[in-house]
């Protein structure tokens, strides 16, 4: 039972951090309408800011708002860059750039920091026993962290000016436009979040194993898994699909063993998308 | 606020949608735009509000060349369109489809939403008691917190038009704002423009029905095979002989 108990808050730790890069992912796919490939680089690019930061200040804290900035910042560029050039054209080639931009930033990574696996140097912390469950203080901390990035990105979605703006252009841009509703503005929003979001994910997931230029790349079918799962395009269903496959996926360790689990987002999203293709929450009226 | 378009034409390959048209709505003025399906009525709109480029002419407002201008710059300078068939923001309530179309807010960005909150929250006030007097003069109150997507047809028609107030227009163009909407609620709808127009807001309006139409604007542009072939009073512009031969030949 101790061991269940166990699985299940690494599942939990380990689904908000999915459920990060689906809500990444759901953003820009809602918005910008398309999927964005280098949603997992970022997320990289987010790891080693913080480990650059945390190595320079010795703050954590100052560490992971490096990483932060870093996502909102790279976000930022690939939309000035090349996605605002290339709005009008199909989604496959809005696709296929961004994969580009995942390459790029990947390998500028690997050249800047090395190939090897890094380590962020924290001080072991012995874990609490609750009636013999094990958890791990870190665990907490980068839990809560998570729930903050996410009220943040919820409140400023669903409680502000911006966000409200961005909603409407999920909806219709067209009709957007009309209303005297800024596309650029909207745009800038939305890549500053989805950039750092997808990076705090980076940072979290770091923090909790190793930071390699892959990392953030093998990251991205459990994403797409959730978001899809959540019903693409739909925020809180792509956090609470983050949750579901992360559970599942370390339940499932046991059973079909550490090599299989990622497997597993890859059996859920072919299973939606066969039989639910509208995802568990539904939101395809806002997709085009 | 004045409207001119002076030789507007856009064309699709060989067809002509839109060929040379010419008018203007004076400042404050009720003008409606009739003909038959296919007229480029709403090609015309489209050129107007800035979703399509013309091939030739000029949209001028208030003495300025608008032309070039995007959709939404020219919505921000007091001209903004509504759709034939009504448009909404589905997953956004009432109030907030409302809210979304107030203009200059400071927290229309991450920058101002951050080092501006106090700002931000003033104006979020303001807004929020423009958008409850439109949701009243509209009577929209029982579904004002009511996803949009789920509305009836005549409310978002309602809807539209009170969307399109929250822009602070100068002048609304509107796309057949009679189109599926029971007679119960067209009156409704035509007292709330006459209401408008009263405050000093000028309309065009494509309409196919006529009696509604010509009892609500003092000028009617007839456009059949995108060009206009009549203008003038109602009365006097459905006396024509030209008129009747479009309306009346095309469907005998």
């Amino acid at each position: 039972m101790v061991f269940w108990i166990e699985l299940l808050i690494a599942g939990l730790v380990s689904g908000l951090v999915i459920g990060l890069v689906a809500l990444s992912i759901t953003l820009v796919f809602g918005i910008a309408r398309f999927p964005n490939a280098a949603t997992g680089d970022t997320m990289t690019l987010g790891a080693y800011g913080a480990l650059a930061g945390h190595a320079a200040t010795g703050s954590m804290l100052i560490g992971g708002a490096i990483g932060a900035l870093g996502g909102a910042a790279v976000g930022l560029a690939a939309y000035a860059l090349v996605f605002r050039r290339l709005s009008n054209r199909s989604t496959v080639a809005l696709l296929v750039a961004s994969i580009g931009i995942g390459f790029i930033i990947r390998a500028g990574l690997s050249l800047a920091f090395g190939h090897t696996q890094q380590v962020f140097q924290v001080p072991l912390v012995r874990p609490w026993r609750f009636q013999g469950v094990r958890i791990h203080p870190n665990d907490l901390r980068l839990a809560a962290t998570a729930i903050a990035s996410l009220a943040v990105v919820f409140a400023t979605l669903y409680l502000t000016p911006i966000g409200r703006r961005m909603r409407a252009v999920a909806d219709d841009p067209a009709l957007a436009r009309v209303s005297g509703i800024s596309p650029v503005r909207v745009m800038v929003a939305l890549w500053l979040l989805a950039g750092a979001v997808a990076a705090v994910a980076g940072v979290i997931l770091g923090l909790r194993t190793v930071v390699s230029p892959e990392m953030g790349w093998e990251m991205l079918l459990p994403g797409f898994a959730a978001a899809i799962l959540g019903g693409i395009g739909n925020p809180a269903g792509a956090v609470v699909a983050g949750l579901i496959i992360g559970i599942a996926q370390e339940m499932a360790t046991p059973v079909v063993g550490f090599t299989y689990k990622i497997a597993l987002s890859f059996v859920v999203m072919l299973v939606v998308l066969l039989v639910r293709p509208r995802g568990l929450f539904g939101r395809v009226e806002g997709v085009r | 606020m004045s409207l001119v378009l002076a030789d507007l034409a856009k064309s699709w390959g060989g067809f002509c949608a839109v060929d040379a048209v010419s008018l203007t709505v004076p400042k404050g003025g009720l003008v409606g735009i009739i003909g038959p399906n296919g007229a480029g009525k709403s090609t015309l709109f489209s050129l107007v509000s800035g979703f399509l480029a013309p091939d030739a002419g000029s949209v001028t407002l208030d003495g300025a060349d608008i032309t070039r201008l995007a959709a939404h710059e020219r919505a921000r300078r007091g001209m903004v369109r509504t759709f034939q068939v009504p448009r909404e923001f589905a997953h956004l309530t009432v109030r907030e489809n409302l809210m979304a179309a107030v203009p200059g807010q400071s927290g229309e960005t991450l920058r101002g939403l951050f080092l501006r909150p106090a700002m931000v929250r003033v104006e979020e006030q303001a807004a929020a008691a423009r958008v409850a007097d439109t949701i009243a003069f509209l009577r929209l109150d029982p579904v004002a917190d009511t996803p949009a997507g789920k509305l009836s047809g005549g409310q978002k028609k309602l809807l539209e038009l009170g969307r399109a107030l929250m822009t602070d227009p100068a002048l609304i163009l509107l796309d057949e704002p009679f189109a599926g909407v029971n007679p119960v609620l067209v009156e409704a709808l035509s007292a709330h423009i006459r209401a408008l127009n009263a405050r000093g807001i000028g309309f065009l309006i494509i309409e196919h029905d006529l009696p509604a139409l010509t009892r609500l604007v003092g000028d009617i542009h007839v456009m059949d095979r995108g060009r206009v072939i009549a203008s003038g009073p109602p009365a006097a512009v459905l006396a024509d002989a030209a008129v009747r031969e479009a309306y009346l030949g095309g469907s005998a």
